[in-house]
């Protein structure tokens, strides 16, 4: 305890601790001129899920390929929140894209293009990324699909 | 320096504390961002499990969170044995954390919190990061619950600075 603390125990002043618990994971932090991004989940302005369930068995591979861009879209959303306008993004670094499979679904990479079609039509060359597209056993909430994202800033 | 003295060093037996028989280094620091190694719910001297099993099906949803909250002591402990002090980080980036569940559990995402939670408990604003949550079904070290690997920007004054590897890189 430093002398302040001390001091202020002597006066009797109590500070209020801050809980800080549910506030660790945050959408996108900054590294110098790189924004990391969390993974973004096909859901709604309202943070509810639009689609749910695995691909290959709930969910086919059309359906995801449309969840993978509502991925992106909300993705295109907190980049510009905290970029303020997507001109300022240089060019996308690497992307990791999370299928929930069930247990015979393998095509993920065509899946995965629903999100990369979307950032190569918005900024062309500069949306392409490296990208690791993978199954995983399940998500959050059993949604089908996340992508999270590494990407430059120009300053 | 050569491999071999990675193993002998003026006829001594080198002493290697963390790990001991990987043949990975938990830390790696490229121009200020540092990347530390996937670690689970391990005691980090015998690297003994200290929680074994899927979430949702051996181990509650309570118990996974308290493994995550061991990776995070852990991952935390790797750090400050290269840097000498947590005060090295200037802020956390980003953490991948794996979830081993089980058969229809669905909240991954609720055992991460324990990470994150620890996290900011002891580093407070520093610790936040993002997040990418992932359910597995098969994991290391006898089948433990959580692993989280971690991104984080290093301090300016921490910069090359830390424990060097024994072939001198960082």
């Amino acid at each position: 305890m430093g002398a302040t603390e001390k001091r202020m125990e002597q006066l009797g002043i109590r500070l209020q601790q801050t809980d800080w618990r549910g506030k660790g994971a945050v959408e996108a932090v900054f590294a110098g001129d790189i924004l990391y991004l969390s993974a973004h989940f096909p859901v709604d302005e309202m943070g509810r899920p639009v689609y749910v369930g695995r691909v290959g068995a709930e969910i086919d591979e059309e359906t995801a390929y449309k969840a993978a861009r509502l991925c992106g879209l909300n993705m295109l959303r907190t980049i510009q929140a905290y970029v303020g306008s997507l001109d300022r993004v240089d060019y996308f670094v690497k992307t990791l894209c999370l299928v929930n499979s069930a247990g015979d679904f393998y095509n993920m990479p065509p899946v995965m293009n629903g999100f990369s079609d979307l950032m190569v039509e918005v900024f062309g060359h500069r949306g392409q990324h490296a990208r690791a597209a993978m199954g995983a056993y399940v998500l959050e909430g059993n949604m089908p699909v996340c992508v999270d994202a590494i990407i430059k800033v120009r300053r | 320096m050569s491999t071999i003295h990675t193993i002998r060093e003026d006829g001594q037996e080198t002493v290697q504390r963390f790990p001991k028989y990987k043949p990975l280094i938990p830390i790696r620091e490229a121009d200020g961002v540092v990347y530390v190694s996937g670690h689970g719910p391990e005691n980090i001297n015998t690297y003994e499990p200290l929680y074994q099993g899927r979430v949702g099906a051996e181990l509650t949803l309570e118990e996974g969170y308290a493994a995550a909250a061991e990776c995070a002591k852990t991952l935390l402990r790797a750090v400050q044995e290269r840097y000498g002090s947590l005060d090295c980080i200037h802020h956390m980036v980003r953490a991948l954390a794996l979830v081993n569940c089980g058969v229809d559990f669905a909240e991954p995402e609720k055992v991460a919190d324990g990470f994150s939670d620890t996290c900011m408990q002891i580093l407070q604003e520093r610790g936040q990061h993002v997040r990418t949550v992932m359910g597995t079904r098969n994991m290391p070290n006898h089948n433990i619950p959580v692993e989280v690997e971690m991104i984080f920007v290093l301090s300016d004054a921490y910069r090359n600075k830390g424990e060097r590897n024994k072939d001198g890189t960082i």
